[in-house]
């Protein structure tokens, strides 16, 4: 009996100290990357596009943020420094900055470099606004685009760096410029800075960039992006929306010494000749001798507009113009502003589609009839794939409630999906769009195999990146494929069982992949394992990459 | 605290087993034997917690305790899971059971310590077994130069729930004499509870967490035994 206890102890202890496993073994606790907002801006040399080049941007490309949320915005990897690798750059929003409907994400991104004409775009993130592509349409002063003329000059100073003789700065409506603009430098003038002192030299170096706001190559680089802007400084002397209706502009800069002239001792005059064709949206007729144009100043560096005088059209040897003073330099246009007086949300709606799609909303002002375009007023690209269950997607647009305007919604194939024309205020009829003719999706997912590793790095710390594409073989400028989510993306724009070149950013560094046939499900692994890939060019770079990487994620 | 009791323990078990003080009751002239089970109320503590117990004998071997537990602790440690990022890991216990044993005098013809020993059997209703875990940033969380409160990560949330019915079986020393109406008792045994649910939520930058429910799961499969060592304090009538 006792020894029939004595085995019963035995058991009783065994059970109570029976080895479980640790409960913690192989837990794996991870951070995600923090940014649920990630839009994405895209430098575009217009020409090279209107070519269908590749665009080459020059190397020292800066960009700077600011306005009212630039503390908020980040690279991809928490810093503060914009570099645009192949004119690419994938920012962040800090995730203490939600954007709501009342309060959306604004800021400004400048884009500058050696030969450039420097450009400013607002971004506006609105809630669910989380991957959108914002081009910035930037210009190469020795190739602009059709519609825009250059005229660079260096003209010699007198002592204590006055102009000797009057002298015009003139474009002379070359390159399918129907305009042409004279700015006369008085005899005696001086140039200061933006401090106001007076700067001295022998030379002085002038670029006048004029556009002529009747074509879209020439809009596509026209200040701001938008025709539809916010926090214009306006005629009353408030801020406020408005609808600009360019009839012409040009973009002054004058250094001595490489010294930025911001401002004159005497006033320069500026004749700007205005496209008659101009379509004036206050009489609702062509231009004419005797309308009212409004000068607004354009400041790249904070991206606003501001009133600054009325002047009246004249007829000046046979053509009509625009002809005022100006005391500080900037940018210039002589335009109608129609005040955006409310907001008009268009409604997009699909029906079922076995897959999601991206589109582009384009917003034209109209003419008289109200059907025909007149300007284009801002594009949305949405990189936010529509849902595929008849879903809708809102957009809001500043609109003066007396006009009409046209709303296009294009397929990233190129597609037609919806035109309609729409007036007032407030949520207006929904656009039925038109389903483009399904071509079936190609997905991708790529995995990470850290160095020293069996395991592959948990999808949900793979990178999210942006992905471009062009078909294998040629020199076609890469288009956006999307962005590639923990690594995994499907899409409709490549078709399976055809070669295409993969250009990817992933923070500051761009691969390549070339000449890759997809499938209709793809996946690979980045790594060493067997069947592992490291890229076809560089591929020690890669692995040095993908080891300083699983380094920061934890899995070195 | 714990030390003190344990010592306490040690030192009455000492003490019971000498034939001094674990003498019988005797009348004079005769010898009349106390029986091993009577009517007592315990106080218990040990390994499944704090209570109070209502003994009842059945019969001269066979005891019926009934009563109810209390275990509830909290802790915290620093650690990481898997990477470079520390995390501070608390958790919290919360285990309440109302119970009903039977005790069976396994020796009562023995003149040494066994005849204190007894079998117990029986069950136990866990109207709470539930274990807490929670894991956040020890300290700000450095993206770039973005920099982010523990409170801005977020957490990853662990629930593991024994809550129901467990069966009992064990060991245990009674009738340990510690004064006129007071023994000590020591339980060693262990309930069958099962395998726990298991819940894990997360939020913030932590959300993606949730895929480890599968390996917490997975590793607390054997967790289905809670092992009872528990010394009564028991006051009979």
């Amino acid at each position: 009996m006792k020894r029939k206890f004595y085995i019963l102890i035995i058991a009783l202890v065994s059970v109570c100290f029976y080895a479980c496993k640790n409960i913690t073994d192989d837990v794996s606790l991870t951070v995600s990357q923090p940014f649920s907002y990630r839009p994405v801006i895209q430098v575009v040399d217009v020409e090279a596009e209107n070519q269908g080049k590749e665009s080459k941007l020059p190397a020292d490309l800066s960009i700077s943020i600011s306005g009212k949320d630039a503390e908020s915005v980040y690279n991809r990897e928490g810093y503060k420094d914009y570099v645009a690798s192949s004119g690419v750059l994938g920012l962040g929003i800090s995730p203490r900055r939600v954007p709501t409907a009342d309060n959306p994400v604004k800021f400004n991104v400048t884009v500058s470099g050696t030969g450039l004409m420097t450009k400013s775009v607002s971004v506006t993130l609105n809630p669910g606004d989380s991957s959108m592509v914002f081009p910035v349409n930037v210009m190469k002063l020795t190739s602009p685009p059709e519609g825009v003329t250059v005229n660079q000059l260096s003209l010699s100073l007198g002592s204590e760096g006055s102009m000797v003789v009057p002298v015009i700065i003139s474009t002379d409506g070359t390159d399918g410029n129907n305009e042409s603009t004279e700015i006369t430098i008085p005899a005696g003038a001086q140039f200061k800075d933006a401090t106001g002192a007076v700067v001295v030299g022998s030379q002085l170096k002038t670029t006048l960039i004029q556009l002529d706001p009747s074509k879209e190559s020439s809009l596509a680089v026209f200040p701001g992006g938008a025709l539809s802007v916010e926090d214009v400084q306006l005629e009353n002397g408030k801020t406020g929306n408005a609808i600009l209706n360019p009839a012409g502009y040009i973009d002054i800069t004058m250094t001595i010494n490489g010294k930025e002239i911001k401002q004159f001792t005497q006033p320069l005059e500026v004749s700007m000749q205005l496209d008659p064709n101009f379509y004036n949206p206050s009489t609702r007729q062509v231009i004419k001798v005797g309308d009212e144009l409004d000068i607004y100043s354009y400041e790249v560096t904070t991206n606003r507009w501001t009133f600054e005088k009325k002047a009246n059209v004249v007829m000046i040897n046979g053509s009509l113009r625009a002809v005022f003073t100006i005391s500080h330099l900037t940018g210039y246009s002589a335009m109608v502003t129609r005040e955006a007086n409310c907001n008009m949300s268009i409604k997009e709606m699909l029906g079922y589609y076995p897959a999601t799609i991206n589109f582009t909303t384009t917003f034209y002002s109209t003419k008289e009839d109200r059907t025909t375009p007149d300007k284009l007023l801002m594009t949305v690209t949405d990189g936010r794939p529509m849902a595929d269950n008849g879903d809708y997607s809102l957009y809001d647009f500043w609109v003066n409630d007396q006009d009409t305007y046209m709303v296009v919604v294009t397929h990233s194939s190129g597609f037609e999906m919806g035109r309609a024309y729409r007036s007032g205020c407030g949520l207006r009829e929904p656009i039925i769009l038109t389903l483009p003719p399904f071509i079936p999706p190609v997905t991708m997912q790529l995995y990470v195999r850290c160095p020293g590793k069996t395991t592959v790095v948990p999808v949900n710390l793979m990178p999210t990146f942006e992905m471009f594409y062009r078909a294998a073989g040629t020199t076609d400028a890469y288009k956006m494929l999307g962005q590639v989510t923990n690594g995994y993306i499907t899409t409709m724009l490549l078709e399976a069982d055809k070669a295409y070149d993969f250009r990817a950013h992933w923070g500051n560094q761009v691969k390549y992949i070339t000449n890759k046939v997809v499938k209709a499900n793809n996946s690979a692994t980045i790594g060493q394992g067997n069947g592992d890939i490291l890229g076809n060019v560089a591929p020690e770079n890669n692995l040095q990459i993908l080891t300083e990487k699983c380094k920061g994620l934890g899995f070195n | 605290m714990n030390r003190a009791f344990l010592f306490l323990a040690i030192y009455c078990l000492i003490v019971s087993t000498t034939p001094i003080i674990a003498q019988e009751l005797q009348a004079p002239g005769a010898v009349v034997k106390e029986p091993f089970f009577t009517k007592t109320v315990e106080l218990h503590g040990g390994s499944q917690g704090l209570g109070i117990e209502v003994g009842v004998p059945l019969s001269t071997r066979f005891n019926l305790r009934l009563g109810t537990s209390i275990l509830a602790f909290k802790g915290n440690q620093v650690r990481n899971f898997g990477n470079d990022v520390d995390y501070k890991a608390s958790g919290d216990v919360d285990f309440k059971n109302h119970h009903l044993l039977f005790d069976w005098q396994a020796f009562p013809g023995s003149e040494s310590i066994l005849k204190k020993i007894i079998i117990s059997v029986g069950g136990a209703y866990f109207y709470r077994g539930i274990a807490d875990g929670k894991a956040m940033t020890n300290g700000d969380y450095r993206f770039g130069d973005l920099i982010l409160s523990p409170e801005e990560v977020g957490s990853v949330n662990a629930r593991v729930d024994w809550t129901g019915a467990a069966a009992y079986g064990g060991i245990g020393l009674a009738g340990l004499r510690l004064a006129d109406r007071l023994c000590l008792g020591i339980n060693l045994g262990a309930f069958y509870l099962g395998s726990p649910d298991v819940k894990v939520t997360a939020t913030n930058l932590l959300a993606s967490n949730i895929s480890q429910e599968p390996v917490l799961t997975r590793n607390l499969k054997g967790y289905q035994w809670l092992p009872n060592l528990q010394f009564n304090l028991a006051f009979r009538f």
